[in-house]
């Protein structure tokens, strides 16, 4: 099926039942949230529907793709806020430490799931402890020298200024 | 200055450094007297003196080489030498070094493939945890890289080997927001940063591998002498298949160990800097080693290119040691793979050589530290002399042959016959290309009583073969080089700068275009050369041969050597080989088993190119929690904008890498290309279909 094919359909379909949205986005949906490591099928069908529902809700009748595009800023929202939930962090911490949680979550060797941020409380403390081991720690703390420009000085040319 | 008793007596190196010295001197001075009388039998022309004067230099050069190699060779024949530094006793102390004992790895890294170099970062790592001493160290990823999709790569990269070895907060990770200074501005930019946390400081070259063993070793010899700031290990060029890459590395395993234990001969604690592979004293080298930038513009001004050889004569000039181990072994790096590349690296380290040209008139630098600028910038100007030399030759070739001897003058009856320097001069080709080819035999020589180490380069049979055919080679390469570099000295003499450019390290076979259009030029000189000499000097044609047939073979030669399957034939005939590709040491076996599995890894993803790390949700998280959270003004907002509308509209294709790179420099932008790598309309498109 092609672009052109997909909105003949979704426009049809609009005639028939209204439809909130088409299938193909709510797959759309899904892969994302697969692609963040939630693989239960319910859960998929359930997460991905809020999700639509709520860019829905926000946004009335607009294009799929900004439909699409709110649907998965709502996606990422709510895992961030399981991901926050998980290691007991305030969820308007800054972007950055939350990226840091999701890339330790999503590049962890383990290949852990994330069914387990939406379904039980009780998987969260190991899960919490691992990802504090795995955040992406890029640097140490500075610890300074000074390295001052050797004095340099030349015969027949010209030589550095100071 | 440091406070500690100097290594070695100073009687010791003022000894050795005289008698290296006076058998320069004293060969170049005796091939010199025997052209020179040839010249003065028949009365000195003007060409002849400009003709002696080149040949001065370039005797000088050579018979450097030479007496370099034999030193060592005399050296390694009584089993190494005793005045080595990892022979000498342990300094007494007198003042303890006050940072933390823990070393830093260093690897600078510009635009290189991230595959390779974290297949290197890991063995590398693998093997010092295999010491048992990974704890002393800390591995520093330094990135100058502006390449939008390799900078999330190396992220990736990283962040894969911190976690594959539980070394989060061990091994760290920097992309620099301005790459000033190049290499140099990097180190330096670690050193004022982090340079308090360490004590030493080992750099690597982005094809670097070291062994564990090696880097430890390295940290107790910098212990046991406080005194020294660095000590330079001798990199073996490893790991290329092509043929072109396995004769150097044969050339360099073989007859290396002669050069380097001359170089150590005369040089000992008054050592140089290469640049890599080698361990630093921080604290001495952050006070004396900060580069200034010089003045006027590039070539000759601007940023200090080759800053290593200017880093050591700091630090010499400062009373600091400066040592090559030759005992070191478990250091490697890589050879350019193709005769072109090779040529293409060449021309930035003769830029950077050239450019010490300052250097040689620093105030106060010692005759040593100038010596070594010099013999930098002759290694590159040793090739338009040596084109000047033959061309000058040729003439005079050709003014001989136009002169009509006179056999009478005057009132004497008897003839008088033109003197031949024949044998003059005969003798002084074969003694030039004597000392062009002792040093192979030398390296021979050591190895034929060694019969374990022989095995290693393919048994007496191979290894002779491999030694005339790497001679031969050379002869038909040398000839292209001498016209690459003099081609590039002019183009510095001219004020055109090299640019920074990320080097070719992979092994790939040249097409005919690209050798065609590398060695047009040179085929065609030496088809004009040849021309010319046959038909007005033709008795200059047959000395000129092995230099024309170079030429007018590049073409072919520069093809063939690129080839791996060639490479990989003569591996199997047992030609070219070294001791590492007949018993890979535990270090090179890590570093292929890391190189096959990231590959294979690498192969499986379908989308390369940045926007599939801007899709991926992990390289993303990764790459926005490493983001510098700074405030930009509404001017970058705008622009931003501008460029993400292009994106959208225009697509990727059509920005240019420092614009792609400015998106993802930008957290918000890079949140909002994120969720439209996802939601346009293209993803939908491919899903449907």
């Amino acid at each position: 099926m092609n672009q052109t094919t997909l909105a003949e359909k979704t426009g049809a379909e609009a005639d028939i039942a209204p439809a909130p949205y088409s299938a193909l986005l709510k797959e759309r949906v899904k892969a994302y949230w697969r692609s963040l490591r939630v693989s239960d099928p319910a859960l998929l069908e359930t997460l991905s529907e809020d999700c639509l529902n709520r860019a829905q809700r926000r946004l009335g009748r607009r294009s799929e793709e900004e439909l699409l595009r709110h649907a998965l800023e709502e996606t990422q929202r709510r895992f961030d806020h399981a991901l926050a939930r998980a290691l007991r962090l305030p969820p308007s911490k800054n972007a950055h430490s939350i990226a840091a949680v999701r890339a330790a979550f999503l590049l962890s060797a383990d290949q852990p799931s994330a069914d387990s941020l939406f379904q039980s409380a009780a998987a969260a403390p190991d899960l919490s402890g691992l990802l504090r081991k795995a955040l992406p720690c890029a640097t140490p703390p500075e610890a300074h020298l000074s390295m001052p420009p050797a004095p340099l000085r030349f015969w027949l040319f010209k030589s550095p200024p100071g | 200055m440091p406070s500690s008793i100097p290594a070695l007596p100073r009687y010791i190196i003022t000894l050795r450094r005289a008698v290296f010295l006076v058998l320069v001197v004293l060969s170049a001075v005796a091939a010199l007297a025997m052209i020179t009388s040839a010249f003065l039998q028949n009365g000195i022309t003007p060409q002849e003196i400009v003709l002696l004067f080149l040949y001065t230099l370039l005797i000088l050069w050579i018979s450097t080489s030479f007496w370099t190699a034999t030193l060592g060779f005399w050296c390694l024949l009584w089993g190494g030498d005793k005045r080595s530094l990892s022979r000498l006793p342990v300094s007494t102390r007198e003042r303890s070094d006050p940072a933390p004992k823990r070393t830093a790895l260093v690897m600078p890294i510009y635009n290189e493939d991230p595959t390779r170099v974290f297949a290197g970062l890991r063995a590398i790592w693998q093997s010092l945890l295999e010491t048992g001493r990974a704890n002393e160290f800390e591995l520093f990823i330094l990135s100058d890289t502006r390449h939008p999709d390799l900078w999330m790569r190396e992220e990736v990269n990283w962040y894969r080997m911190c976690r594959d070895f539980d070394a989060h907060g061990r091994i760290f990770y920097r992309n620099r927001e301005k790459n000033l200074a190049r290499k140099s501005g990097n180190i330096e930019d670690f050193c004022r940063r982090w340079g308090g946390r360490y004590r030493y400081m080992v750099v690597l070259d982005a094809d670097s591998l070291m062994a564990g063993e090696t880097l430890a070793k390295m940290v107790d010899l910098m212990e046991a002498h406080p005194r020294v700031a660095l000590i330079q290990s001798p990199p073996l060029p490893a790991n290329h298949k092509s043929l072109f890459a396995r004769i150097l590395q044969f050339a360099s395993s073989l007859y290396g160990d002669v050069f380097i234990a001359g170089i150590n001969f005369w040089q000992l604690s008054g050592g140089n800097y290469w640049g890599h592979n080698a361990i630093l004293r921080l604290a001495p080298f952050t006070r004396h080693c900060g580069l200034p930038k010089l003045p006027g513009r590039e070539p000759f001004g601007g940023e200090i290119l080759s800053h290593d050889f200017v880093e050591a004569a700091l630090l010499r000039e400062a009373g600091w040691e400066v040592w090559l181990a030759p005992e070191l072994k478990g250091s490697y790096e890589e050879l350019p793979p193709t005769l072109i590349d090779y040529a293409k690296r060449d021309r930035r380290w003769c830029q950077g050589n050239l450019q010490h040209l300052r250097m040689v008139f620093a105030k106060g630098f010692s005759g040593l530290s100038r010596l070594y600028f010099l013999m930098g910038i002759m290694s590159y100007l040793s090739s338009p002399l040596w084109l000047l030399f033959l061309i000058l030759t040729g003439f005079e070739a050709y003014v001989q042959s136009q002169t009509m001897p006179v056999y009478f003058f005057g009132d004497n009856i008897f003839p008088i016959w033109p003197e031949s320097y024949a044998v003059e001069m005969t003798t002084v080709l074969l003694v030039t290309l004597a000392m062009l080819f002792l040093p192979k035999l030398w390296s021979l020589l050591l190895l034929l009583p060694r019969p374990r180490k022989l095995k290693t380069y393919g048994g007496v049979i191979r290894v002779t073969v491999s030694i005339f055919l790497e001679s031969l080679f050379s002869m038909l390469t040398a000839p292209v080089l001498m016209l690459y570099q003099s081609k590039f000295v002019f183009s510095i003499l001219a004020r055109r700068s090299v640019g920074w450019l990320p080097q070719n390290r992979g092994d790939h076979r040249l097409s005919l275009k690209d050798a065609a259009r590398a060695h047009g030029g040179q085929t065609a000189l030496g088809l004009l050369a040849g021309g010319i000499s046959y038909e007005y000097v033709p008795e200059f044609f047959l000395w000129l041969t092995p230099v024309l047939a170079g030429l007018v073979l590049s073409i072919p030669v520069s093809m063939l050597s690129s080839s791996i399957k060639l490479g990989a034939l003569m591996q199997r005939l047992g030609i070219f080989m070294t001791p590492e590709e007949y018993q890979a040491p535990r270090l090179m076996e890590l570093f292929k088993e890391n190189l096959a599995r990231l590959e294979a890894a690498e192969a499986e993803v379908e989308d390369p190119g940045e926007q599939r790390n801007v899709a991926d949700p992990a390289a993303y998280s990764l790459h926005l929690a490493l983001l510098p959270n700074r405030p930009i003004n509404k001017r970058q907002r705008y622009q931003l904008r501008a460029l993400t509308y292009q994106l959208i509209e225009e697509g990727p294709e059509h920005l240019s890498a420092a614009d792609k790179r400015m998106l993802i420099s930008d957290p918000e932008t890079l949140a909002r290309l994120h969720t439209l790598a996802w939601s346009q309309k293209s993803w939908m498109t491919v899903l449907s279909s």
